[in-house]
């Protein structure tokens, strides 16, 4: 049974979300329990592989339909020929993360959505889109990786459309359908280049293969520029607001997870496929850092300027999220620009090292303060029936569960100790400091904006006289929603307070995934 | 110490322990409260008109809050000519999403076949 | 030798998708135009699986092994998981642009900005 694991946590959530009708058919509740288990499963198999991939900084190979799935070649040959998964720090990283934020929104949903008839389909999507991020982060082979993305796309742009009565969610799916179409067509143009050098689509193969002629760096860069535009980088971020914006909150949520994902493609593509440093005819790291950095720097400050203008609020936190990709791209950045080996490689073990980490500490960061700033912004548009912040007031009288999970997401994306904001942005501010202090100095000052941006939600949301002819809508929070955001305050406290816990056991197995240097 | 050290964040210039910071908080925050208590707080009379906020003398109840898309105006009109580019390319036209994704492609095929990338 | 214009049809049918995508108006041209892009992808994969002088890839009634020349069957089954996708993508797209001109009468994008004024 355990030595099935990463393809049973494919398959769980694909069989409980063809099950769904039929289960709807027997009951609402056995329909809502079923779930419940399903991704309940689905964490605790990724906790229990924690002690073998992390711990001891392993790498679990399945081969796919093979009669011995374990062994690496289980047919002896020199060529691999079936599909590989592969489970290394990083891809257990990501994982966790999507099935954390996934359990909250199932939670948080519980309630939050009506039941009109068409929950079950929405809890479909929700399964399948888990479905598509698991299966894009565990897999090692490059056409299975542009299945699963797909498989995530369509079913996150179904799920934006969701409310299908109003005027904009529909466009807003069309929208997101659009550039996941066109970034999946790049996205296969590249790997058709690969394939047509080397023969095959695993990526370790090709990995040992590599000659880095001018196919192939073109071929990087048709991969790489469409997932960048997928995960929310400058200037192909447009999307980002409207889209998030038209979608219910717990779908907002998923939706950062979704985005993240392809940024876990950018970095394993950058690192685990054109990664060769002591090579002396590979790519140039350090043209290829500073590409990295000048996208997340005008991410970060684009995103933060933007911010600060709108009324409404679910697109001022969208634009929230485009910023502090920023910061993720800013931090694994200026790894790659200092990444070499032997002598050479005494900036990366002094500081590209700890940029790598912070950069990547902070999606898990991210996920987690985003999706619970996501999931109090639903209850705050849910009460006064409209997204605009000049006709909310005085909501704190009444809600105050909802007031302090707000307060501590805030804060929280600010970067103010001792939450866990704080933690991954220090270590980006130092380390980044020793390569260029201006980066440092931008990524200060737009921290200083976000926290101004919030502050302005918060005032207008929840400060001010008790006002009961502004809200529509007063029927309590349910148990599962302050169950949801409950989990995630516990998780960004307990972050926050024990830093060096979470990297040592998770952030330093994902940094010795993706950096090895032969 | 050996658990100090291993709460703490140490690497390449950081130096950062949570845990401590939060128990000095808390020590401090405990002081500030029992002394607060003792000393001040003896005109506080709650349930008159000292706790409404302040409205230059009008006695009836007006709408006091300023709207929120006001708050920043200083910060908006100094970065005005910035604004104007930055909301017009923010206008939802499908056209411009992937106007950019070409021109960054684009942008980095002349920086390949350059050699710098 | 034939090779060189087929792969000069998939960048011009590339080219051709990536334009109408930047300059047209209309909701529905501009899923014309993703399936256009699909094609010339599919072209693409087409053309690098193909041997010269190569039969289909089945081994039933297969000529002898000595002068036994296949075409690449990979590709082949890419291109049939493409155009299923291809034709998942169009359908969804499509029907979100039914509810659209439902909800909003206009399918122009200039007209359905979707984001009110700032001030």
């Amino acid at each position: 049974m355990s030595k099935h694991l990463p393809i049973l946590i494919i398959t769980i959530p694909l069989l409980t979300a063809f099950m769904m009708p039929i289960a709807a058919r027997v009951g609402i509740r056995f329909r809502n329990v079923l779930m419940l288990m399903a991704i309940l499963a689905i964490n605790i198999m990724l906790l229990s592989l924690i002690p073998e991939v992390a711990l001891n900084f392993g790498t679990i190979f399945y081969t796919v339909g093979a009669p011995n799935p374990l062994a690496i070649n289980p047919e002896g040959l020199a060529f691999p020929i079936r599909i590989i998964l592969k489970i290394d720090g990083f891809s257990l990283f990501m994982g966790l993360i999507s099935g954390t934020v996934a359990l909250v929104a199932f939670l948080y949903s519980w309630k939050f959505i009506k039941e009109d008839g068409k929950k079950t389909y929405y809890f479909i999507l929700m399964l399948l889109m888990l479905v598509g991020m698991i299966g894009l982060e565990f897999t090692n082979d490059l056409f299975n990786f542009f299945v699963f993305m797909e498989i995530l796309s369509i079913s996150c742009a179904a799920l934006v459309a969701y409310e299908t009565e109003e005027k904009h969610p529909p466009y807003a799916g069309y929208k997101y359908m659009l550039i996941s179409a066109i970034a999946t067509s790049f996205l296969l143009l590249g790997i058709g280049l690969l394939y047509a050098q080397y023969g095959s689509f695993n990526m370790d193969y090709i990995h040992n293969e590599m000659n880095h002629s001018l196919l192939d760096k073109m071929a990087l860069i048709f991969m790489l520029i469409p997932l960048a535009m997928k995960a929310g980088a400058i200037p192909m971020h447009m999307w980002v607001p409207d889209t998030y914006s038209e979608a219910p909150a717990p779908v907002t949520a998923m939706l950062v997870t979704a985005s993240q994902a392809s940024l876990y493609g950018v970095f394993r593509l950058s690192f685990s496929l054109f990664g060769n440093p002591i090579s002396s005819i590979s790519i140039n790291y350090n043209s290829l850092g500073w590409v990295i950095i000048i996208l997340g720097v005008l991410s970060m400050f684009v995103g933060v300027a933007m911010a600060l203008v709108q009324h409404d609020i679910k697109r001022l936190m969208a634009f929230h999220a485009v910023s502090q990709t920023g910061y993720m791209l800013l931090g694994v950045g200026v790894g790659i620009a200092v990444y070499a080996a032997g002598d050479k490689g005494a900036a990366f073990e002094s500081f590209g090292k700890v940029a790598m980490i912070g950069g990547i500490f902070h999606i898990m960061n991210h996920a987690f303060y985003k999706g619970l700033l996501f999931l109090t912004s639903g209850v705050i548009v849910r009460r006064f029936g409209t997204r605009n912040l000049d006709k909310m007031i005085g909501l704190a009288h009444r809600d105050t569960f909802t007031a302090v999970a707000f307060i501590i997401g805030a804060l929280a994306i600010a970067g103010i100790p001792p939450f866990n904001g704080f933690a991954s942005k220090l270590l980006i501010y130092e380390s980044v400091y020793k390569f260029s202090p201006l980066l440092s100095i931008i990524a200060m000052f737009v921290s200083v904006l976000t926290l101004a941006s919030f502050v302005k939600v918060f005032y207008s949301a929840f400060l001010g006289p008790r006002r009961d002819d502004l809200i529509h809508n007063t029927e309590p929070i349910s148990a599962g929603m302050k169950i949801g955001m409950g989990i995630l305050c516990v998780l960004v406290v307990l972050m926050g307070l024990f830093p060096e816990v979470v990297i040592d056991v998770l952030v330093e197995p994902a940094i010795a995934g993706l950096v090895t240097i032969r | 110490m050996n658990i100090i050290n291993f709460l703490t964040l140490n690497m390449a210039g950081v130096y950062w322990n949570p845990v401590l910071l939060v128990i000095l908080f808390c020590i401090l925050l405990l002081i500030v409260v029992v002394w607060g208590r003792i000393f001040f707080r003896r005109d506080y009379n709650r349930d008159t008109g000292q706790v409404k906020p302040f409205n230059s003398g009008l006695l009836d109840e007006v709408n006091y809050n300023v709207q929120s898309s006001n708050l920043y105006w200083g910060f908006r009109k100094a970065l005005d000519s910035l604004y104007k580019v930055m909301i017009h390319n923010h206008d939802g036209d499908l056209n411009n999403y992937l106007k950019w994704m070409v021109i960054i492609i684009a942008a980095c095929l002349l920086l390949i076949s350059g050699g710098l990338l | 030798m034939s090779d060189f214009f087929l792969y000069v049809t998939v960048v011009l049918l590339i080219f051709l998708g990536v334009v109408a995508l930047l300059y047209k108006r209309n909701l529905i041209k501009i899923v014309l135009a993703i399936n256009i892009v699909e094609s010339g992808i599919n072209l693409f994969f087409l053309t690098l699986g193909y041997r010269p002088e190569g039969t289909a890839p089945i081994f039933t009634l297969a000529p002898a092994l000595s002068d036994l020349k296949m075409v690449l069957p990979t590709p082949q089954a890419l291109i049939l998981t493409n155009i299923v996708i291809g034709f998942a993508t169009s359908a969804l797209m499509l029907t979100f642009a039914i509810l659209t001109y439902r909800n909003n009468r206009t399918l122009d994008i200039f007209k359905l900005r979707g984001v009110e004024d700032h001030e």
